[in-house]
Parts: C-alpha cells; sequence; structure tokens
C-alpha cells in the first residue's frame, strides 16, 4: 500500500497510508491531507493512483507543487520523491512495508522554510521569464554567449555550425550535434550527431522527453530549459 | 592541383560510382561536395558513406536538412515530399550523424563554396535567371563562387560595375578583372536537358574551369527506385535530364 509521510519544518505530523484511488491535498478539512497554512491553496493538488504509478496533480495553486525541488504541474511519482508544498515535506513511498520507520531520513530531502522561499523566488523569475519570451526558453548556463534564447518555432538546432540555432562549443562536436523538436506530448531533445554530446542532468541520451528545469549539456555549453506551460 | 567539386548526388549510386571512377581518370587531388546527398533517390546511406569518405569538405542541401527532420517538408513539391518521407525512415543512425556535421558554407582561399546561394545559404533561395546571379555578387568577396541546388550548370562571371555575363562555354579560364558565380550542376539529377551527372573541375595551374559530364547507367538507378516504389516522375525524369 501507498504510504505518504508528511513532515513540517522537518517534524513529521503525518503517515499516511491509503488504498483510495485519489488523495487530495489542501488547507480546508475536507481534503485527505490537510495542511493548514496560508500558503496552502484550498484544493492545491491531488494524487491519483492508478494501476502502477501515482501522479501528483497541482490544481494550478498560487504557490506550486514541488516535487524535488522542481515545480510541476503534473508529475509521475517515483518511490521516495519529495514533494512539497508551503512549508511542508511529504515522501512518497510505493509500499508502506518496505519503508521502513518513517521516521528515518533515508536521503530524502527535507526544505527549510529558506529553501522554500529560493524555490519561489527563482519559479517567480522564471515566470516572468517566460511571460516575457511567450515560449519556452533556453538559459544559457556555461560556455554559451547568450543568457536565453526562446523556443518559438517546432525545431531547433544546437551545434557548432554557422546553421545552428543556438551555437554550442566543444571538441569534436557535430555541427548540428542536436535538435529539440516541439510534439504534440511536449519538447524532445534528439542527439544526432556523435553519440554521447548531448546529456541531461549529467546522463547522455540519444532522445529525451524534456521536463520543466532540465539541464541541458551539448559539448562545453550548458543551458537550462524552462517550459512554458501557459 | 586539381580539384573536383560535385553537388545534388541525391541519393543516386550509380551516378556517384561513376563520378568517382571520373574523379581518379582526371587525377584530382582533392573532391569537395556541395549538398544534397540524399532524398529523390534510392541508395542514400551508401551515398553519405561514399560521400564522406570521399570528400575533403561536406556541405549541407536543402534535402540533407529535411532528413534531419529540421525543416518542415511542405514547401516541398509532392514528389520532392514523398521521396522525404521515404528518405527519413531509411536512413540510419550512422547516415544521421554524418549529416549533422555537414557544413554550410566553406572558403578555400579565393573560392567559397555554398549549396543554394552566397545571399542567404541558409535560406535554400533559387538562383533561376541572370537578375538573380546579378545580384548575388554582392553577397561574397571571393573570386569564385560555386554552388548547386538548381541542377542546371551554368558559368557566370562580372567585371567590376558592369553587367553579369552568362559563359557559353563549358570551360573557361579565370581571369583578373572577372569574378565567377558558377552552378556546377547535379551528379544524381540533372535537369538541363543532358542526363549525364556534371561536376566541376579547377585546375590551379591553368587557372581553369571546367564543367565535366559524365555517362553512367540510369537504367540500373530506375529500377532500384521502382523496387522501392519511389514517384513514378522522379524514376522518369533522369532519363531525359529534366
Amino acid at each position: 500500500m501507498p504510504e505518504i509521510i508528511v513532515k513540517y519544518e522537518d517534524k513529521v505530523i503525518e503517515k499516511f497510508i491509503t488504498e483510495k484511488k485519489r488523495v487530495t491535498i489542501g488547507r480546508t478539512p475536507d481534503n485527505d491531507i490537510v495542511l493548514d497554512n496560508r500558503g496552502v491553496s484550498r484544493r492545491h493538488a491531488q494524487i491519483e493512483f492508478g494501476e502502477n504509478q501515482a501522479v501528483i496533480i497541482d490544481n494550478e495553486s498560487l504557490n506550486g507543487t514541488f516535487v524535488n525541488s522542481r515545480r510541476v504541474s503534473e508529475e509521475i511519482l517515483k518511490d521516495n520523491d519529495a514533494i512539497t508544498i508551503g512549508k511542508y515535506t511529504m515522501t512518497y513511498h510505493v509500499n508502506a512495508e518496505k519503508s521502513g520507520s518513517p521516521f528515518e531520513a533515508d536521503g530524502t530531502m527535507v526544505l527549510q522554510t529558506k529553501k522554500q522561499r529560493e524555490l519561489l523566488a527563482k519559479d517567480e523569475r522564471n515566470r516572468q521569464l517566460l511571460a516575457e519570451a511567450g515560449a519556452s526558453v533556453l538559459l544559457g548556463e556555461a560556455g554559451v554567449d547568450f543568457d536565453q534564447y526562446a523556443i518559438n518555432r517546432n525545431v531547433i538546432t544546437i551545434g557548432k555550425s554557422a546553421i545552428a540555432n543556438v551555437k554550442a562549443k566543444g571538441f569534436f562536436l557535430s555541427g548540428i550535434q542536436a535538435k529539440i523538436v516541439f510534439e504534440e506530448d511536449g519538447f524532445w531533445i534528439v542527439n544526432l550527431g556523435k553519440k554521447g554530446k548531448t546529456k541531461i542532468n549529467g546522463e547522455e541520451i540519444d532522445r529525451y522527453q524534456l521536463r520543466n528545469d532540465d539541464i541541458i549539456q551539448v559539448g562545453k555549453s550548458v543551458y537550462r530549459f524552462i517550459e512554458n506551460r501557459m | 592541383m586539381k580539384y573536383g567539386f560535385f553537388s545534388d548526388v541525391h541519393a543516386n549510386l550509380e551516378a556517384l560510382k561513376a563520378c568517382i571512377v571520373d574523379f581518379r581518370s582526371e587525377k584530382l587531388d582533392k573532391v569537395y561536395f556541395l549538398g544534397d546527398a540524399v532524398g529523390y533517390g534510392p541508395n542514400p546511406d551508401e551515398c553519405v558513406k561514399l560521400i564522406n569518405e570521399i570528400a575533403e569538405v561536406k556541405l549541407m542541401g536543402n534535402h540533407d536538412y529535411a532528413a534531419l527532420g529540421l525543416m518542415e517538408t511542405e514547401y516541398f513539391n509532392q514528389y520532392a515530399a514523398e521521396s522525404m518521407g521515404w528518405t527519413k525512415n531509411s536512413i540510419s543512425e550512422k547516415t544521421i550523424e554524418i549529416m549533422s556535421d555537414f557544413e554550410l558554407a566553406y572558403v578555400i582561399g579565393e573560392i567559397l563554396l555554398v549549396h543554394s546561394s552566397p545571399r542567404e545559404p541558409e535560406n535554400w533561395h533559387y538562383i533561376l535567371d541572370m537578375e538573380d546571379a546579378e545580384e548575388n555578387f554582392d553577397f561574397f568577396t571571393e573570386k569564385i563562387c560555386l554552388l548547386g541546388h538548381t541542377h542546371r550548370p551554368y558559368i557566370v562571371y562580372k567585371a567590376e560595375s558592369e553587367n553579369a555575363i552568362l559563359s557559353n562555354d563549358t570551360e573557361v579560364v579565370i581571369e583578373g578583372k572577372y569574378r565567377y558565380l558558377v552552378n556546377i550542376g547535379s551528379v544524381g539529377q540533372p535537369r538541363d536537358g543532358d542526363p549525364r551527372s556534371c561536376y566541376l573541375i579547377y585546375d590551379s595551374e591553368e587557372e581553369s574551369i571546367r564543367l565535366k559530364r559524365v555517362q553512367y547507367d540510369v537504367k540500373s538507378t530506375q529500377k532500384v527506385m521502382a523496387k522501392i516504389g519511389l514517384p513514378e516522375y522522379l524514376i522518369d525524369r533522369l532519363a531525359v535530364g529534366r
């Protein structure tokens, strides 16, 4: 049975084990998990349990729902994922029996208020950025000569060629090392050139569906993907 | 030194192989490829592999670009789009990797290489008449600009503040007072009424450029195209060079 351990500023306040298909999270008492705090919306989020997976859905809450420090609108939960809403952190366990004592930290991140504030500030910056760009954007993080690039077409190319939309640096890079394509289900990045030169969050990829806040590395150039959900 | 420049192979392996034999008999020191390795024809993987092996520099053509999934094919004509659909599904990962390193433009000394036009090589414009040609002289500073893209070979030359002139010859000696805009024709799908493959030889000692035609086994390419089920129109045009 799935288990959700609710902590408030590092203290466990509830251990929630459920067989329900849907668990609602919010400020008002009619929710399954009640988080009584002003930073929490009345019906903030819900977790839907399917056959083999659980999905957390943010109900367009004001302050957002974070999974492992990343703001999400809808996200498949993995064992030990840390869900942060306001000052609360909830650790999701696929199976209550196997998860051991809920009082063990087991490496799960616990967000302090300061961290939470930083996350929200960063998210606010990203929201402004997206509003200005009117599109999803790549932020230049390292080895690039731009601050941001708006992804305002269906295909953009990354590489060292003069023809590439987004320039990348590095030895033995292909002219067009990678492309980002917009498909029905979102943005995908595809490595076209030499193998192993495109990495997402440190992992080499051939083809990968981008998620908000992913770190894209092409050769020595590093970009952060900020997805526009508007 | 003798240099060869070839373009628009369009996955026509028979034509490419015949040209490579001719490169050897002409004792060319180096050969350069000006784009469109794939599209229309039946052997994209084989052609890209061969081109990659023999050419010093490889340029990106619009068909190569489309095959990498970087361009919508809605601007392609019906036959080009149909054959591009087949090409995208049939090319190997290795072919994609090789083509992803094709360049947009390249300068060798006093020679500029582009696929479509010196004006905006990334937008794949067509230089179709003398007016287009004349205009494009303003967009390069080198002595010679070589290109492909339209599958129709020509040599145009122009002196400073004079009108551009279309040469009647297929061989021209480079003169000091002129600059040159040269379409080197197509290896795999000529459209100037001569079905033979076309490429260009530049002899740096003689200071001459020469358009060279090469006979290849058209029927053999047509057979492979028919077997795959590529559009009949594309099969038929090879025999007439239109």
